[in-house]
Formats: C-alpha cells, structure tokens, sequence
C-alpha cells in the first residue's frame, strides 16, 4: 500500500523508466530482457489496442442503457464481441457471459453449479494439476459440506480417462479438467473426459484460458458444458474473460455476483465495452492467425529444445512430449541451482513455474504431482513463446542456458560427482546415530 | 488509394500478408498494372512497422507482412484488388498504432543491442 502513497506525490514522468538505463539487483542493463513467459501473460496485439481505443474515448456509452444512441452503440459493439468469442468455440452468442478473467469464470462455474444442484449432488471431481483459481474453490466448497475428490495425473501430466470412469458416480455434479496446463503446457484428453461426463449425467467445466485462440477447440466435439476464456492470455487486455454456458442440454448456474441482472442475471454489473470489445478483436484475430501463429510457435519451440538438448545433456522435459501446446516448454536442468540459473538468466524473462507460485522457493505443485524429483523441480524453468517471440530471442536463450548451465555445473561438486559416475542417490549425506 | 484507406481496419493481417504478397501480387498484376501499387504496399508496410517503437511488434509486422506478400504471389488476377484493399485497411491500422506508440515513452530491448552486448 505504501508504494500507491509513494507513486501519487512523485512527479508521473519520474516514474517512467529511463528509456535507456535501469537496473536489476543494481546490475546496470541498458535493455530490458526478452520477453519468454507468454503463459503469464501477452503483450496486446495492436489491432486490439485500434478496436479497444474508440471505446475509450468516444463511444463511452453504457451497453445496458436502452434509451439512446450511446448505450445502442456500445451494446453492438458488445455483441459483435460476444459473437466473434463464441466462433472462435463453436458455440452461439447467447452462450457466452463475460467475466473479469478465467479466475471468475472458474470460481462462478464450479461454485455455481455445485450451489445451484446442491439438494441432489454434493461431489466434486478435479485434477490435482488444475490452476489455484479451482483447486482453491472446490477447498471453500469442502468447507461448505461439498465432497472433493482431487485425481492425480499421471507421470506425463495427463489424466487417465479410466480413473476418472471409476471415480465418477450419481453424486458427481461437475468435472473440472483444464485444457492446456499452465505450467507443464500438457493437452488434457477433452474429448474422452467429456464423453464420460455426459454418459454419466454431470457436467464437464474446462478451464481453456492458456488454450482458447491457440489451438483448435470446438464445444460440441469435446462435450464440455462450461468453459473459462481468459483475455489477456490471447494478446488481448487483462481485467476481461468470459465463461462459456452451454444452452442445450442446458447448465444451471447460481450466479456469484448478484445486482442488476445484466448477462442474463449470471453476473451482475456494467460491463466494460472498451475490455469486451478488446477480447472480441483478440478472438478474432486469434481465429484469422492460430494457423500461423500455431506454425511460428511450433518451429520456434522446436529450435529452442533442440538447441539446448543438442548441447546439454540432462535436460529433461516436464510433462508430455505429445500432447502439448508447442508455445509451453518447461525445461529442469539437472545438476544446477535453479534461482542462481534465473539470476543469470537476466536478458530473458523466463518464469520458474506459474506467476503466483515463483515468488516462493516451493518448488510448483504441478510438478510435484507428476512425480518430478524435488531436485529437479527446483532447477524447472518455463520458457513461453507467442506470436511475437523472433528467432533471434530463440537463439539468444539457447546460447544463454547453455553458457550460464555449463558454468554452473562447471561450480558443483554434485556434477563433478555425476561424470565421475557416482549415483548420489546412493550417497548417504549424514552419520547415522 | 486514399478511398481505400478510408474503409474500416480489417486486421494487421492481411495488411501484414500484403506485404507478404508483394512479389507475387507484383508478378500477378504486371499486366493489370498493380505492380506498383502491390510493390508500394509493401514498401509502406514495412516503413509502418519500422515506425514501432517496440521491437516485437516490429520485427512481427515485417515478419507478416513478408509472408502474405509471398503467400499470395500467385494470386489470380481477379483476386487481387481484394488483395490490395484488405492490405490497406491493415496497413492504416498499423500506421495508427506506430504513430500512437510514439507518443510514450519507450524502453529498448536487449534485442536492440549488439550480440556482444546481449551474451552478458
């Protein structure tokens, strides 16, 4: 809080960076680094920005006014934005209620439903590797009485469809299985997962916020019955999402924001034209460029793996090498210290898990779950490529790992021990008593 | 030209893929005389997408341009004023928006230093 204190009584041009210098633990950078972490976030795409301006200046209308010509203006805009989210899945305009982002979709999605069919169905299933917004909503509904079960992946980061047929029964009132994992980059078998929902009468949420506009997606052909779009994952504004609500058979929800009954009473309060419209151009552009981007983020991946592994050795790819989104690629390079290979790294910005959890030294529940040694979970780094990454950022991290790793282990008396063919495993670290 | 222009911002992509077509769009439309309005398409493009401050949203547009010009160099003939109106309605987007970028302040990239400088 003291730092909003601070920023009001400076001068607004001091707290611009100096355009040619500034500094990272007081080492002198005179750029700041490339940006390789598009699961975090994205920078907009300027088409975006183009179609998001007008509704800042302009047209500044409320979209639920009905009386005049500023709210007519703005609730066109709106539905041309609904229109243009819904065909990037397959779905219909009237499917779609706008959100803030994927964390109020997920929570209103699993929340809802689990509220709305509470006297008949009190179990939940998810998976162990979901994003904090489920796990920790299905936590609050155990505390209301609900039933959870949270289903471990396998090794791959998958969820094996049998153990979700065992697991599903007449209580089960949703399944919430994301589509690409936020830290591993994994591709979730939808398609099985929501044929066994359906053959079982409960619904099937996924949550596509790191999927939706990335890859091919259709409602229909995966069954799911909700699912959680976010903005500013596909080069649009952050603040915006939305929550896809299937009609026929139709899902019942009850709403968590309760007010003046805007998108049919789901989510209450204004919504803002200038972010919907923003998500709408991004879904938009997202359809016209996914064949393009999917084909630029696939060589670049490609180059960036190939590159490290063909001059490291024991650098070991988390998750499935398969079913992936190319643009995640989480990489632990064994044998180095994690956080010193992140301060080295300083002109890439690369992530060492998911942006909630690489403030702390825990190593990121993901890959714990699917079974990543401890060692090895520390040294994960999470390089993320978009539609705006170039070769030469590709280039310039490989040979950036490949000199800061070579150096590291070149320091550690554990790699020393490694090419001397010691099994440290085999080790006993201390004197037993 | 300057009527096209005036048509509402289609996306950066088609602009982007104009640019992309140059060569062919130039070959296709030789007997047309398209050639060189294809040919200064691109050229604008180019020049618009040097006018971002930001070196992604640079080195992308050029990169997009540069493959949509190629895609369609063997366009039909037919297809291309088409072609041509698209790619300036995106190119008037992506005018705007260097124009716009310029008005803030701005921070470089390592990537627009020397290789040296960026291995440290």
């Amino acid at each position: 809080m003291s730092t909003t204190m601070e920023t009001s009584t400076v001068p607004p041009s001091a707290t611009v960076l100096d355009d040619s210098k500034f500094s990272i633990k007081g080492q002198a950078l005179e750029g700041r680094p490339a940006y390789l972490d598009f699961q975090a976030t994205t920078p907009m795409d300027p088409r975006v920005v183009d179609a998001m301006l007008p509704f800042m200046t302009d047209n500044f209308g409320n979209p639920h006014s009905r009386t005049h010509e500023y709210g007519w203006l703005a609730e066109q805009a709106v539905e041309q934005a609904r229109a243009d989210v819904a065909k990037v899945i397959g779905a219909t305009a009237k499917e779609i209620v706008f959100t803030s982002g994927a964390t109020e979709a997920n929570n209103m999605a699993i929340k809802g439903v689990a509220h709305f069919y509470r006297k008949r169905k009190n179990h939940i299933i998810t998976t162990q590797t979901e994003h904090k917004c489920v796990l920790d909503s299905c936590r609050v509904l155990e505390s209301e009485g609900f039933e959870v079960t949270y289903l471990p992946v396998q090794e791959n980061g998958l969820l094996d469809p049998q153990l979700l047929k065992d697991t599903i029964r007449k209580e089960t009132s949703i399944v919430s299985v994301m589509g690409v994992n936020n830290e591993i980059g994994v591709v979730q078998p939808l398609k099985e997962i929501g044929e066994i929902c359906r053959a079982n009468k409960t619904f099937f949420h996924t949550d596509i916020a790191q999927m939706f506009g990335k890859m091919p997606i259709n409602a229909d052909e995966i069954k799911a019955d909700l699912m959680s779009i976010s903005g500013h994952k596909i080069y649009g504004p952050k603040g915006i999402g939305a929550l896809y609500v299937r009609r026929r058979p139709r899902v019942r929800l009850e709403p968590v924001i309760n007010g003046g009954g805007q998108e049919r009473g789901l989510r209450s309060g204004t919504l803002s034209p200038p972010l919907v419209v923003g998500l709408g151009a991004a879904a938009r552009v997202a359809m016209e460029e996914m064949e393009n981007d999917e084909r630029w983020v696939r060589f670049l991946s490609d180059r960036l793996y190939d590159g490290i592994t063909s001059q490291l050795d024991q650098v070991i790819l988390n998750g499935d090498r398969e079913h992936r989104y190319p643009g995640n690629l989480n990489l632990s390079f064994a044998y180095v210290e994690g956080e010193s290979l992140l301060m080295a790294l300083k002109n890439i910005a690369v992530s060492s898990g998911s942006a909630c959890t690489s403030a702390s030294l825990e190593p990121s529940y993901v890959l714990r779950a699917i079974g990543v040694d401890e060692e090895l979970a520390h040294t994960s780094i999470r390089f993320g490529l978009g539609r705006f990454t170039t070769v030469e950022e590709v280039d310039m991290a490989v040979d950036l790992c490949v000199k800061h790793v070579s150096r590291l282990r070149e320091m550690s008396p554990l790699w020393e021990m490694v090419q001397e063919g010691i099994d440290l495993k085999s080790i006993k670290w201390s004197q037993d008593h | 030209m300057a009527a096209r222009l005036g048509s509402a911002g289609v996306a950066l992509r088609s602009a982007a893929m104009n640019a992309g077509a140059v060569r062919g769009l130039a070959a296709a439309a030789t007997e047309g005389g398209n050639a060189a309005e294809a040919r200064s398409l691109y050229r604008r493009f180019l020049r618009a997408a040097n006018g971002f401050g930001d070196y992604n949203l640079r080195e992308y547009t050029k990169r997009r341009a540069g493959e949509e010009f190629r895609a369609h160099a063997d366009a039909p003939s037919d297809k291309i004023a088409t072609l041509l109106t698209r790619g300036a309605n995106e190119l008037e987007v992506i005018e705007r928006q260097a124009a716009i970028s310029k008005l803030f302040k701005h921070v470089n990239s390592v990537m627009d230093l020397p290789s040296k400088k960026r291995m440290e």
